[in-house]
C-alpha cells in the first residue's frame, strides 16, 4: 500500500523534478513504479490512498499515473491498482481517466 | 663586499615592494573614483516623478495602473531614474501592492525610488505589507501577521511548501475546509504555468510573486499571483497563435475559459493546468476571480471580458475568499 501523505508527501508538486520538489516524476520513479513492479511479481494489488494531502496538480497525476499506464499498459494497471480516497472521491475518477488515456507524444 | 651586496639586494626588494604597493593603490583609487563618479551620476540625475493614480487598485483601475507602469518602464529603458509618488493615493488594494513590488523589482537597481502613502491608514497597510523586504530601505518595518509577500526567483520554480503555507494561513482565518484542495491546486498550477510557459524560449526563466492579505474588517482574504512573462495568449504554439490573430479578445478569453487553448508543448496530456485553475475558480468558494493577461481582463465568475487599451506583458491572477461565518471574529 502507498499512502501518499505519509509515504511520500502531503504537499505534492508539479510534473518534473526540474520543476521543483515532490514532483510526479520523482514520485513515480522513487515510489510508485518500484512498488507496482513488486506487486506484479507477487501477483498482488497495490492500494493507493490519496487522503490527507493538500491537493494534486493535474501535471503531478498525469506524470505519475499516466506514465504508469504508458509503461505497463492500461489493462495491467487497472487490474493491479486499487485507488482509495475518502476525503475526495472525485480524484479517483480523475486518475482512472488519466490511466485510460495515457499520454501520446505528437 | 658581501655586506654591500646584501644591502643592495635588500634595497632592490624594498623598491620592488614599493612599486607594487603604488600600483595597487593606483588600481584601487581608479575603482573608487569610478564608484564615486557613478554615485554622483545617480544622485545628480534628475528623478522623473511618476505620480500614482489616486485609485491605486490593479483590478479596479487596470488601465490607469498599466499606463502608470508604462511611464515608469519608458523612463527606466532610457536610463532615467524614476521617483514613484504614492503621496496622494486615496484608495489602495492588496493587488496593487503586489503589482508595484513586482514592477519595482523587475527594473534596474538604483533607478527607482519612492515613498509611502500620506494617508495614515493606507501608509500602515503599505508599510506592513512586506513590500519593504524587497526594496532597499534604511530600516525594514515589521510585516503584519495578516499578510505575506512571496517572491520566487526562477531557481525555486514550483514550491509546494509555499502553497501549503498559504493554504494553512487561509484555513486558519477563513475556516472553510473545502478551500484546502481548491486553493492548493490553484497555487501549484499557477506556479507550474509560470515556470513552464511564461518564457517562450526556456522554462524556469520567469519569477512569480504571490501576495495574500486578510482584511479583518470585511473578513475577506485577498490573493494575488503574478508574473511578467509573455502572457497567456502569447504562450500558445506559434502556428496556432497565427490563427488566433483573427480572433477578438473576447473570443480568445472564451477559448481559454473553456479549455480550448492547448499546451504550447503540443503534448496531448498537457495543457490541463489552466482548465484546472478555471474549474476551481468557478466554485462557490471564491467571491471573485479575475485574470489579467495581454489585452484581456477576464472575470472568471461572470465570464465577462474587457479589452484593455494598454497591454499587460505578463499574467495576473486575483481572487478572494470571504468568511461568511457570523460567529467567528
Amino acid at each position: 500500500m502507498i499512502k501518499i501523505s505519509s509515504d511520500y508527501t502531503d504537499s505534492p508538486g508539479a510534473r518534473y523534478r526540474a520543476d521543483g520538489p515532490f514532483s510526479g516524476e520523482d514520485f513515480y520513479e522513487s515510489l510508485l513504479k518500484p512498488k507496482f513492479e513488486e506487486c506484479l511479481k507477487n501477483k498482488d494489488q497495490l492500494l493507493i490512498n490519496f487522503d490527507d494531502c493538500f491537493g494534486f496538480a493535474s501535471s503531478f497525476l498525469d506524470e505519475s499515473f499516466g506514465r504508469l499506464s504508458t509503461d505497463f499498459g492500461m489493462k495491467t494497471v487497472k487490474k493491479h491498482l486499487v485507488l482509495v480516497s475518502v476525503q475526495d472521491p472525485l480524484i479517483i475518477e480523475q486518475v482512472i481517466k488519466i490511466i485510460e488515456n495515457p499520454r501520446r507524444e505528437k | 663586499m658581501k655586506r654591500l651586496k646584501k644591502k643592495a639586494s635588500k634595497e632592490k626588494l624594498q623598491r620592488r615592494r614599493l612599486r607594487k604597493l603604488k600600483k595597487r593603490k593606483r588600481i584601487l583609487s581608479k575603482k573608487k573614483n569610478k564608484l564615486v563618479l557613478w554615485k554622483q551620476k545617480i544622485s545628480g540625475r534628475r528623478y522623473r516623478t511618476c505620480v500614482a493614480p489616486p485609485n491605486f487598485s490593479f483590478i479596479n483601475n487596470t488601465e490607469n495602473l498599466l499606463h502608470f507602469a508604462g511611464k515608469i518602464a519608458t523612463n527606466i529603458q532610457g536610463n532615467k531614474p524614476v521617483k514613484i509618488d504614492l503621496d496622494n493615493i486615496s484608495h489602495l488594494t492588496p493587488d496593487a501592492i503586489a503589482f508595484l513590488c513586482a514592477l519595482v523589482n523587475k527594473s534596474k537597481r538604483g533607478l527607482i525610488k519612492g515613498n509611502a502613502p500620506k494617508n495614515s491608514f493606507l501608509q500602515q497597510k503599505f508599510v506592513a505589507s512586506g513590500f519593504y523586504d524587497y526594496v532597499k530601505t534604511f530600516k525594514k518595518p515589521p510585516v503584519a501577521k495578516n499578510n505575506k509577500m512571496h517572491h520566487n526567483k526562477s531557481l525555486k520554480k514550483v514550491d509546494p511548501l509555499i502553497a501549503k503555507e498559504c493554504t494553512l494561513f487561509a484555513l486558519g482565518l477563513v475556516k472553510k475546509n473545502e478551500i484546502k484542495k481548491a486553493l492548493y491546486e490553484i497555487l501549484i498550477e499557477l506556479m507550474a504555468n509560470t515556470n513552464n510557459h511564461a518564457n517562450l524560449s526556456q522554462s524556469g526563466m520567469c519569477d512569480w510573486w504571490l501576495y495574500y492579505y486578510y482584511d479583518s474588517a470585511t473578513r475577506t482574504m485577498h490573493f494575488t499571483f503574478l508574473d511578467f512573462g509573455v502572457g497567456v495568449f502569447r504562450s500558445k504554439k506559434f502556428k496556432k497563435f497565427l490563427g488566433m490573430l483573427n480572433k477578438t479578445t473576447e473570443e480568445k478569453a472564451c477559448d481559454l475559459l473553456e479549455g480550448k487553448i492547448e499546451s504550447r508543448t503540443g503534448l496531448s496530456c498537457r495543457g490541463k493546468g489552466f482548465s484546472c485553475i478555471v474549474e476551481n475558480a468557478g466554485k462557490n468558494l471564491f467571491n471573485k476571480f479575475v485574470i489579467v493577461t495581454n489585452d484581456a481582463l477576464i472575470d472568471v465568475k461572470t465570464r465577462n471580458t474587457k479589452t484593455l487599451n494598454q497591454e499587460f506583458n505578463g499574467t495576473f491572477f486575483y481572487w478572494e475568499i470571504k468568511n461568511d461565518d457570523q460567529n467567528l471574529i
